[in-house]
């Protein structure tokens, strides 16, 4: 990570968000084909090509600064943004040693973390933070672990508690979300917390991904993209905050839709935990305007003919039905019809 | 925003006495007596009269909150069925209270039955999910009204008894009602209706009847 942090953009108001040359070549398109449908596609977390999205386990990059000050701003006005039932402290420790450990051994010159038994000594170089404490002591941290350590990572974490053959969502920081609710689906099933998502529990999507995720194992982590899009650079569109960033979807024309459409990915990590058993789900979104896409040709062709033959019950779930036609309109000079090659690489 | 087919409901199925229990904790509201009624008399057949340990609390269909003193049928009939203990409620709060208090003394061996309208299942689901009752300890089975519990995602307000896709919010928001349902809230999720258009609402028509 040799990139400067970007420590005064916004995510909100202003919205003066945007991706250097570099961060757009390195962004993780979804897309492998000219059409997109869901699948299980799972694949094993390891380490993906030098200065990739995947290189470590999580990804810092420049927006690492201001998407945690984002974090702050939003959990200020809403607290609730970030809970966890009292059965998940095992499990909100191991994931503090999982990001704080990861990041240390990544990033060792933003990061560092040293440890004498119980006692820990963790530094954050970009959030200029020290904090001394004893693992497996919430009395020594100023805020219970996980709200801790997620208050200094990029993404969203939800703990997913393993009994009765199942997962259940019982613990997260939930600030970065594409419109669901971490307080109104806390204590739901794994499958129960996606019932809203169209057509992929017909698809059996759901069976699959549990049966997968119910055997993780310690070590062996996996990961996925998923997709919407976004009016505006904004992180925090929550259906809580929904009154506020529901007009935005009204305001895109063929005009502004460059400018205004942005492209959100989320790259999914899962990790099983050791002590809990546990799992932790990463859930790291990254925007991009469709301009900034453009500046790649394949790109531009490509999330065209995405946009083009989405299926309409995925145009609805992921709310696009007002904004999807400016958006195409905006693309169409950038498709003259040539093939695009295979898979997601810039060309 | 509306998505149809509810992944997140819970599968109700029908009511059937639980031998492997000891103790027996019978909860309905209105129409609940039929299937509760139908679960004591399988327990009649099934275990002597001297190991039954069972206590049934209902809450009477609303016609008979009105006319105070008079004793409705279901109650009669829960009368009749001899060695259960049964309390009778005039509303559902006063009955989930005492269900509270007889959950906090409950002992390993206790199988809970709920039979109601949805709504109240949800509320007594509620209290039994803090009681760490599991899935093979409880039952219920849905009947009479499908009105909903709705979750204001915006204002957190609960609206009771929701029988439109829309509803008015006590935050002012008109809501659309989803088929999105919390266990932990006992509640559908309500989100603004006309967040992207103001004022652009869909027609309100009953639909939770």
């Amino acid at each position: 990570m040799n990139a400067i942090f970007k420590v005064n953009e916004t995510f909100r108001n202003d919205f003066t968000f945007c991706n250097s040359p570099a961060a757009i070549r390195r962004f993780p398109l979804p897309f492998a084909e000219d059409e997109y449908m869901y699948s299980v596609n799972i694949e094993p977390h390891l380490p993906g090509p030098q200065g990739s999205v995947s290189e470590f386990a999580f990804d810092v990059d420049e927006h690492y600064v201001a998407e945690c000050h984002e974090r702050e701003i939003v959990l200020a006005n809403e607290p609730l943004r970030f809970q966890a039932l009292p059965h998940m402290m095992s499990a909100q420790w191991d994931c503090l040693e999982l990001i704080m450990e990861s990041l240390a051994r990544d990033y060792p010159k933003h990061f560092s973390l040293s440890k004498r038994n119980n006692h820990w000594q963790w530094s954050n170089g970009p959030l200029n933070m020290e904090q001394r404490f004893t693992f497996g002591d919430a009395a020594t941290l100023p805020r219970p672990p996980l709200d801790y350590i997620t208050r200094q990572a990029q993404g969203d974490f939800v703990v997913m508690d393993q009994r009765e053959g199942n997962l259940w969502c019982e613990a997260g920081m939930v600030t970065t979300q594409a419109d669901w609710s971490l307080d109104f689906d806390m204590g739901m099933t794994f499958k129960e917390w996606h019932g809203p998502v169209p057509l992929a529990h017909e698809m059996g999507v759901f069976d699959r991904a549990i049966k997968f995720l119910l055997n993780l194992r310690l070590g062996q982590p996996v990961r996925r993209l998923n997709w919407t899009m976004t009016v505006n650079p904004r992180l925090d569109t929550s259906p809580e905050n929904y009154p506020h960033w529901g007009p935005d979807r009204a305001s895109v024309n063929a005009a502004n839709a460059g400018d205004l459409v942005h492209l959100r990915v989320e790259l999914q990590g899962l990790w099983r935990l050791p002590r809990s058993n546990a799992v932790v789900f990463g859930i790291r979104c990254y925007l991009i305007s469709l301009r900034e896409l453009a500046t790649i040709p394949k790109w531009a062709r490509r999330v065209h003919r995405v946009l083009k033959k989405l299926h309409p019950a995925l145009v609805d779930y992921k709310g696009l039905t007002r904004y999807r036609e400016p958006a195409i309109a905006w693309l169409a000079p950038f498709d003259d019809g040539s093939p695009t090659t295979p898979g997601t690489s810039p060309e | 925003m509306l998505i149809t087919g509810i992944k997140s409901k819970p599968i109700y199925t029908p009511l059937s006495f639980d031998a492997s229990g000891r103790y027996h904790i019978l909860l309905g509201a209105g129409v609940g007596a039929n299937p509760l009624l139908r679960v004591l008399a399988e327990m009649k057949k099934t275990v002597p009269q001297s190991m039954i340990h069972a206590r049934v609390l209902f809450k009477n269909a609303s016609a008979i909150e009105a006319t105070a003193g008079n004793v409705s049928e279901s109650e009669l009939a829960f009368r009749a069925v001899e060695t259960v203990e049964l309390r009778v409620f005039n509303n559902v709060a006063s009955l989930l209270a005492d269900f509270h208090i007889l959950a906090t003394g409950s002992l390993m061996g206790t199988r809970l039955y709920v039979a109601g309208p949805e709504s109240f299942i949800g509320l007594a689901m509620q209290i039994a999910l803090q009681f760490n009752l599991n899935q093979d300890e409880i039952r219920a089975e849905e009947c009479g009204s499908l009105a909903r519990r709705v979750f204001c995602i915006h204002c957190r307000a609960i609206t009771d008894e929701v029988v439109t896709n829309i509803v008015k919010c006590a935050c002012q928001r008109w809501l659309l009602v989803r088929d999105h349902y919390s266990r932990r809230l006992a509640a559908y999720m309500g989100v603004m209706a006309d967040a992207e258009a103001p004022g652009e609402l869909p027609e309100m028509r009953e639909v939770f009847r």
